[in-house]
């Protein structure tokens, strides 16, 4: 039974990583409706910068976010500001392709500069694990949810308690009607697309330290993203840490039931058939 | 008569284009063979092609550049020697490197690409079975000779039951290898730590070495406490890890790609099992596994064919044309294999007296040729390489067995610390 517990409470953990990946690309999709496939680039790019900080200043990788969090926000901001706004005033096709070719386009660049090997991000937790209530758990893995779940709490207060969430929601719900209201849409979209990219940084970090990053890496995370995202409720913030727990512990528990080589094939079944009779997500509304 | 006379009319051009069309269609497959493989073509008019399709990106991206740097080393060296003599002229040899991004799916592509539009005389093997085995397939389709290196003879030849008579291997037999994990633990790891947990993937080579452990440990005295499989691309083992801490085995024997298998140790370390013996096939062959797991490496064994201790003609000039760069062992390794295999596919060629692909290949079949790895010559399509256990001590892999060859001492991993 504590074999259990502890494969339950290690999924759980590990789904706080998956929360993180997923985060960005809900807020993301929830604000422009958009399917932002270099979010799996922006991860590994942000893995990348804070190896180059860490290697060339010693920094805590965690410290080093101080950095690459504005790094990568202002890159996220400049892209959609500049690229992607433009396209999306003739519809999500032409942004999703643009996104697809921004993750080509970056993914190589990566390799270019760090080669394509795996590469892991140095920390004395990297490695380090603890015991709590008699179950062992690796300290990444709590920080991991730790941020996933300061990063949920900070965007739903963000959302819901300031003048920019507000203007955010009504960006979203309706942009045409928020934009003779006197809101700046373009700015909204580029600010939501910046903390979108500065939180593939954040997951990127975690993911480097956890495992290890590779200039393709981001992929795998891409799709645990919008498995979560979509389980979770496109656009609900807090029902993506949730998917993020529930598709960990499910992994895990599938994993250790019946084997790790099937595990993917009843998580995914499961989805599928959890869409089928709840098409919104978990958390997500029903549209009419 | 008119319609009769009107039908033969229309009757006889149509019979002329049939007889033209098949002509035509005869032509254009006769085309087809000859440019199935540039090789069908004779003695070469310039420079002679050699292809290769390698995992320069991507899961296996550690190894492509190491093989690309020994293919390379080796074209170099004919080139800087005037070229390579075939048919009584001497032809300067060109190397067409194609990334498959360490996808199988693309290094088939790319195989048919290099014969077909690049007119690669022959190819030089990419990485594993599970790239290898499609780049096999379509030089056996396509009747062009490949010689490869680091794919396991068994998981290679399971690619093909028939037989491979167009592809040729110099690497490990695994019943050999996979039984040397157990023999070096005997003779060097504790006497009593006999309970062995084994982490696979599910990648040809995974499967194979994983049903050999099993039923090789009986007779060494081992038993298989635990077991996991899972897919290539796995990061997170914490409840393997886990399961194999609680079923008491000392002695791990893993067989994953290097990313997995840096996942791995960390986890192990953290969720704090202490084997005694670690083994990683495939994903410590390479110098980042010392580099991004420090002391956790330590200790890690792997098997081997080649050390620079296996002095044969010309691997001193290349061990110190590498050893500065290279740290290691295991790359250096690598890169001599390579560097070897294509000697054995020039000195084909040049046997061959032409770029004709049978031509090379019968060459192939009666290879006896010493190159910087040893004697090599051919048995069922392969030759067997001589296994050595290595392991990462600091930042290089020594050989720590067999014994009755120059060796250094075992130590034990850095995750028992």
């Amino acid at each position: 039974m504590s074999q259990w517990a502890a494969t339950v409470v290690n999924g759980a953990l590990l789904g706080g990583v998956y929360a993180i990946a997923g985060l960005g690309l809900a807020l993301v999709f929830g604000v422009m409706r958009l399917v932002n496939l270099a979010h799996a680039a922006f991860l590994a790019g942000g893995a990348y910068l804070t190896l180059t900080l860490t290697t060339h200043t010693g920094l805590d990788p965690l410290l080093a976010l101080v950095v690459v969090l504005p790094v990568m926000f202002c890159a996220g901001y400049a892209v959609q500001r500049w690229l992607l706004n433009a396209l999306l005033l003739a519809g999500s096709q032409g942004a999703l392709v643009a996104t697809f070719g921004l993750l080509i386009l970056i993914q190589n660049v990566l390799t270019l500069g760090y080669g394509a090997e795996p590469q892991a991000l140095p920390a004395p937790y990297a490695d380090a694990g603890l015991t709590v209530a008699g179950i062992r758990v690796r300290v990444i893995y709590l920080i991991g949810l730790a941020l996933a779940g300061a990063c949920v709490t900070g965007m739903h207060l963000a959302l819901r308690r300031t003048r920019l969430g507000i203007a955010l929601r009504a960006a979203a719900a309706d942009p045409v009607t928020a934009g003779t209201m006197g809101v700046n849409v373009d700015h909204l979209y580029a600010l939501a697309f910046g903390i979108g990219t500065a939180l593939a940084g954040v997951s990127g970090t975690v993911v480097g330290v956890a495992f290890s990053v590779t200039p393709t890496s981001g992929l795998s995370y891409l799709l645990l993203g919008f498995t979560v995202v979509v389980l979770g409720g496109a656009g609900s913030v807090a029902g993506t840490l949730a998917a993020g727990l529930l598709v960990g512990i499910a992994e895990a528990v599938a994993g250790r039931a019946i084997g790790g080589q099937y595990a993917d094939i009843v998580v995914y079944l499961a989805f599928v058939a959890l869409l089928a009779f709840r098409p919104q997500g978990l958390f997500g509304t029903a549209r009419a | 008569m008119t319609p009769r006379t009107k039908e033969t009319a229309v009757y006889l051009p149509r019979a002329r284009r049939a007889a033209l069309a098949t002509a035509a269609t005869a032509l254009l497959l006769a085309g087809c063979a000859s440019g199935a493989g540039s090789g069908s073509g004779g003695s070469p008019a310039g420079p002679i092609t050699l292809g290769t399709t390698l995992p320069l990106t991507g899961p296996l991206a550690s190894f492509g550049p190491v093989l690309q740097a020994g293919y390379q080393k080796a074209i170099d060296d004919v080139n800087a020697a005037g070229g390579l003599p075939v048919g009584g002229g001497k032809h300067k040899l060109v190397l067409k490197v194609l990334d498959n991004a360490s996808n199988p799916n693309n290094a088939t592509q790319q195989a048919r690409e290099l014969i077909q539009n690049d007119g690669a005389s022959a190819l030089l093997g990419s990485f594993s079975p599970d790239l290898n085995n499609p780049v096999s397939t379509v030089a056996q389709q396509l009747h062009v000779p490949v010689i490869m290196t680091v794919t396991p003879i068994q998981a290679w030849r399971a690619g093909n039951p028939d037989g491979w008579t167009y592809a040729w291997d110099v690497f490990d037999y695994e019943p050999s290898t996979t039984s040397l994990f157990f023999k070096a633990a005997t003779a060097l790891a504790p006497s009593n730590d006999r309970k062995v947990a084994i982490f696979a993937d599910t990648e040809n080579d995974g499967i194979l070495w994983a049903r050999l452990w099993k039923a090789e440990a009986a007779q060494y005295g081992y038993t298989i406490a635990y077991s996991a499989s899972f897919p290539p691309g796995t990061s997170d083992f914490s409840q393997y890890v886990q399961q194999a801490k609680a079923s008491g085995a000392q002695v791990l024997l893993a067989q994953m790609l290097p990313p997995d298998g840096i996942a791995l140790w960390k986890q192990i370390h953290a969720f704090g099992w202490k084997p005694t013996v670690a083994a990683c096939n495939k994903c410590s062959a390479s110098a980042l596994f010392p580099k991004d797991l420090g002391a956790l490496a330590e200790g890690t064994l792997n098997f081997g064919w080649w050390t620079p201790d296996d002095i044969f003609p010309g691997t001193q000039r290349l061990v110190s044309y590498w050893e500065p760069s290279t740290g290691n062992n295991i790359s250096l390794e690598m890169k001599v294999t390579a560097y070897a295999i294509t000697g054995i596919m020039t000195h084909a060629i040049s046997a061959a007296g032409s770029t004709n692909s049978s031509a090379i290949n019968t060459a192939l079949g009666k290879t006896s040729l010493d190159t910087v790895i040893g004697h090599v010559a051919f048995t069922g399509q392969a030759f067997r390489t001589t296994d050595y256990m290595l392991q990462w001590q600091g930042d290089s892999q020594v050989r720590i067995y067999p014994t009755t060859v120059k060796h250094v001492p075992y130590v034990m991993p850095g995750l028992d610390k």
